[in-house]
């Protein structure tokens, strides 16, 4: 027995410091904290009166109404974001330099919207691409995967962005000398839930729209960094109803696709989101934790290039304020409508920058949601390449 | 033996009982976040499937089919402490116990010593600070350092050695790598370059094999060894093989250096020399005045060579690959005086991965791909072997592949992951593992699998030695964090 009593004893010190609770998260210093503008409730629409409002509202917000029990409550439409004075001032003096190539691709852009009055789908996608969102940022994601049955799993985890073009305001302007042609490079790093956690994956996307995205893995369990395919974008995040094209509304590569403007409309969209963490209720969010406005938006559809991706088509709402995508659409291959998404933003006037409060996807068919809320937000740190690279991704490891 | 089976039940139920009182969702951080504890609760139960090969020496002999092979339960705990983002410590604890040696029958031909090894564990595995200043970035402590791009093979993986005495090479090899006090430097020359650094200044650990008479045990290598010396027409006296501990020493350090950097825009090679220690084991014979002696010996080797990768966007393929020239590998060999002789070995393999749209899943499949050789040049036909644990065959050619599919909805709140490896020798033995994986919830992991070995018996390569250790085996692991 006293062999073995030091293995006892680890034990249950061990076990003493595991049992628990949770200790929160700290807001970190610098980080955005978003202001709700407040203002009444203009009116609410759910089950019993949304055909009233079925012009003003998208098909898959529509099903979610009628079908989930969710409700909306409309405010008053507040147009208050603005491009800082450096962006709008890249825009006057590059405005008709960039065009679209036979490829898809983006030619001779240096910085600012690229399409002030875009004439094709691909143009307004790559006034997405482009617009205002800090020359680098940062946040933290905290989400639950809701199952048919109601059950939860958790997953967090970090995303870091450098854009490599367009830079506005943190030197070197335009754009990071680089003669590979990088348009941006991030990293994901998954915190929750185990087998995932520790994971971190570095993308490089290229201007070139023939070249695709590069990427590495570090691997906790094999203790060291793979080189991985990033091609199957249409696949689940760690399990979520995310697909790795589907966040912030569209993080693929926008020449992968074609692209066709269905109209500019007014309809009621996610917007100057109450709350940071909206309370769920089930496998949606409270009603009163949320706000939609009625919002002018362009409406784009895109279908992939690829024959073997996951959705047949997909139809973005991209905020004509701001070229922030609000909401998306997705079918999949046998032409239904399969999931909607709503992205809640919330306004920083004095960093001119939209923020992405909380994401959450709605599965249609199977019946489950993907909710996701962003904190500890960060742009324009001046942030290094030298971040960005395998060797980084090596040593943040265990 | 009713009594140890008890205990035995009884042990497991308490350590279970004991990690379930730490169950709660969230990890225990403290000092305003900045550290941070989360471990798992874990049981691997194996059981035999094939009948052993008696009188073969190939070990594990008193086990049946159907006998325990393995039955481990695990409580792991893992803390960081970030002081800064250029600053932090980290530390992995591990506490297990096999009650494979209290439920088998076969136990009592196990030697004493070699029980009390292998039963119960609890140990510091990884303790380690991390320190960043510009382009340096500095771990010190006990670490595992992982070179290479191979899954499954250890060509560049060699700076530190495996525990091999409870489940082979069947575990994630982080569970099974032994941690070794390192000084680990990375330089980044430019973002695309970099030098690294690793000094084992005074620490050298052998590969660890199964001791006599565990299931585990492959002769005659492991605590409790026994060399058969024939010493007259048909007597053999079988003595014991000394351990040869490596005396802790800067005599017995191991030291080596890597470059790597990328050309164009992802094309990624490195070099590396590393000079250490064998960490398998090679019989040396010391002729004395009466018996001769005999033991396990690690004699130094210098190991060079490279690595590269790269992704292929229009067939979306990733191809990777290593070679490695190792100067002086000790080769077993019963012309020579001690038993040893010294050949140079050359090895590469070539990988690809492929994320894959198959009609089985809407998800895509991982499949992966190796093709693996080495020879050992400048071989002497002559040479009589024993074992072929230290790869005395003079050439090996291995063929593996790797199916992983998900299916992240087909069960409600579950991620299932079926998947199946295999790794063919080309001498005419191999292994194939179907696995099911079962994630559920944000904590529970179901793993259930069967290793299937096959090959020949008295015959070289990894598979012959163990061709009749087919298993199959339940792993179940709770997690918090």
């Amino acid at each position: 027995m006293r062999r073995y009593f030091g293995f006892w004893v680890m034990a249950i010190v061990v076990s003493a410091f595991l049992a628990s609770g949770p200790a929160g998260f700290a807001k970190e210093e610098g980080s955005f904290v978003p202001k709700p503008i407040g203002g009444e409730v203009k009116y609410r629409i759910d089950k019993a009166n949304v055909d009233q409002y079925k012009d003003k509202l998208t098909e898959g917000l529509i099903k979610v109404i009628k079908e989930w029990g969710y409700a909306i409550n409309v405010y008053e439409t507040v147009h208050d974001y603005k491009f800082p004075e450096e962006y709008l001032d890249a825009t006057e003096k590059y405005k008709g330099t960039a065009r679209v190539n036979s490829k898809g691709g983006i030619e001779n852009y240096t910085a600012g919207l690229p399409f002030p009055e875009p004439k094709t789908g691909i143009e307004v996608m790559y006034n997405y691409e482009y617009k205002y969102s800090g020359d680098d940022f940062k946040y933290s994601y905290e989400g639950q995967i809701i199952s048919s049955t109601g059950r939860e799993r958790k997953m967090s985890g970090s995303y870091t962005r450098l854009g490599y073009q367009g830079r506005a305001i943190l030197d070197p302007k335009p754009a990071i000398p680089n003669p590979n042609k990088v348009e941006l490079k991030e990293i994901s790093a998954f915190t929750y839930p185990e087998d995932v956690a520790g994971l971190a994956l570095l993308t490089v996307r290229y201007q070139d729209p023939s070249k695709g995205d590069d990427g590495w893995m570090y691997i906790p369990t094999i203790r060291r960094t793979r080189r991985i395919s990033v091609a199957q974008r249409g696949d689940s995040s760690v399990g979520s109803d995310f697909t790795w094209d589907d966040y912030r509304g569209f993080s693929g590569k926008v020449s992968d696709s074609n692209w066709k403007i269905i109209g500019k409309k007014e309809l009621l969209m996610p917007y100057h989101a109450p709350t940071t963490n909206p309370r769920s209720k089930g496998k949606i969010f409270n009603s009163d934790d949320c706000r939609f406005e009625l919002r002018p938006v362009w409406v784009v559809e895109g279908t992939s290039k690829d024959k073997d991706y996951v959705y047949s088509k997909r139809r973005v709402y991209l905020d004509a304020d701001s070229w922030a995508i609000l909401s998306t659409e997705n079918w999949d291959r046998r032409g239904t409508l399969w999931k909607t998404q709503e992205i809640a933003f919330s306004v920083d006037t004095e960093r001119h920058n939209m923020f992405v409060s909380n994401q959450i996807m709605y599965d249609l068919i199977g019946k489950t949601t993907t909710q996701v809320v962003n904190f500890k937000q960060h742009l324009n740190l001046g942030l290094k390449e030298s971040f960005f690279t395998e060797s980084s991704l090596r040593t943040s490891g265990r | 033996m009713e009594r140890r089976r008890k205990k035995a039940f009884v042990s497991i139920a308490v350590f279970f009982a004991l990690a379930l009182w730490s169950l709660e969702g969230f990890a225990y951080t403290l000092l305003d976040g900045n550290f941070e504890l989360k471990g798992f609760v874990r049981n691997i139960t194996a059981v035999r499937t094939d009948d052993p090969h008696v009188g073969k020496g190939l070990g594990g002999e008193n086990f049946e089919k159907g006998d325990v092979a393995l039955s481990r339960s695990f409580l792991q705990a893992e803390g960081t402490y970030t002081i800064s983002p250029d600053f932090k410590f980290y530390g992995r604890w591990r506490g297990s116990y096999d009650a494979s040696y209290d439920m088998n029958e076969t136990s009592h031909a196990i030697p004493k010593d070699v029980i009390d090894d292998q039963r119960i564990e609890n140990e510091i595995r990884e303790l380690y600070v991390d320190i960043r200043k510009g382009p340096l970035f500095l771990r010190l402590g006990k670490q595992q350092v992982v070179w290479g791009e191979s899954d499954g093979l250890r060509l560049a993986d060699i700076i530190n050695p495996l525990d091999l005495s409870w489940h082979y090479l069947f575990e994630n090899w982080e569970d099974t790598r032994i941690g070794l006090p390192m000084i680990r430097a990375i330089y980044a020359v430019t973002p695309k370059t970099d030098l690294e650094f690793v000094w084992a200044p005074v620490s050298f650990e052998p590969t660890k094999f199964g001791g006599k008479g565990t299931y585990w045990e492959i002769p005659p290598l492991g605590k409790g060894g026994l060399f058969p010396l024939p010493v007259a027409p048909g007597v053999v006296l079988n003595l014991p093989i000394r351990q040869g501990d490596v005396p802790t020493s800067m005599k017995n350090g191991s030291v080596g250096g890597k470059i790597k950097t990328s050309f164009g825009s992802g094309f990624d090679v490195s070099v590396y020399d590393y000079y250490h220690r064998y960490e398998l084991p090679t019989l040396q014979m010391t002729p004395t005045a009466g018996l001769p002696i005999f033991s396990l010996v690690y004699p130094y080797v210098n190991s060079i060579g490279g690595t590269f990768n790269t992704y292929v966007n229009p067939i979306k393929t990733v191809f990777r690959g290593e070679a490695v020239y190792n100067h002086g590998e000790p080769q077993q060999d019963f012309t020579k005086p001690d038993f040893i002789s010294k050949k140079d070995t050359i090895a590469f393999m070539v990988g690809v991965d492929r994320p894959t749209y198959l009609p089985i899943n809407s998800e895509s499949s991982f499949l992966s791909f190796q093709f693996f050789y080495k020879k050992v040049l400048n071989t002497d036909p002559t040479t009589v072997t024993f074992g072929d644990i230290n790869n005395t065959v003079p050439e090996q050619t291995i063929l593996s592949g790797i199916l992983s599919t998900p299916y992240p909805k087909l069960i409600p709140n579950a991620v299932l992951t079926p998947s199946v490896t295999v790794f063919y020798d080309t001498v005419g033995a191999g292994w194939v593992r179907p696995m099911l994986n079962l994630r559920y919830g944000d904590s529970w992991s179901v793993t259930v699998a069967a290793n299937q070995f096959w090959g020949h018996d008295n015959s070289r390569g990894f598979f012959n030695p163990i061709n009749d250790r087919s298993e199959a085996y339940v792993d179940v692991k709770y997690s918090f964090q």
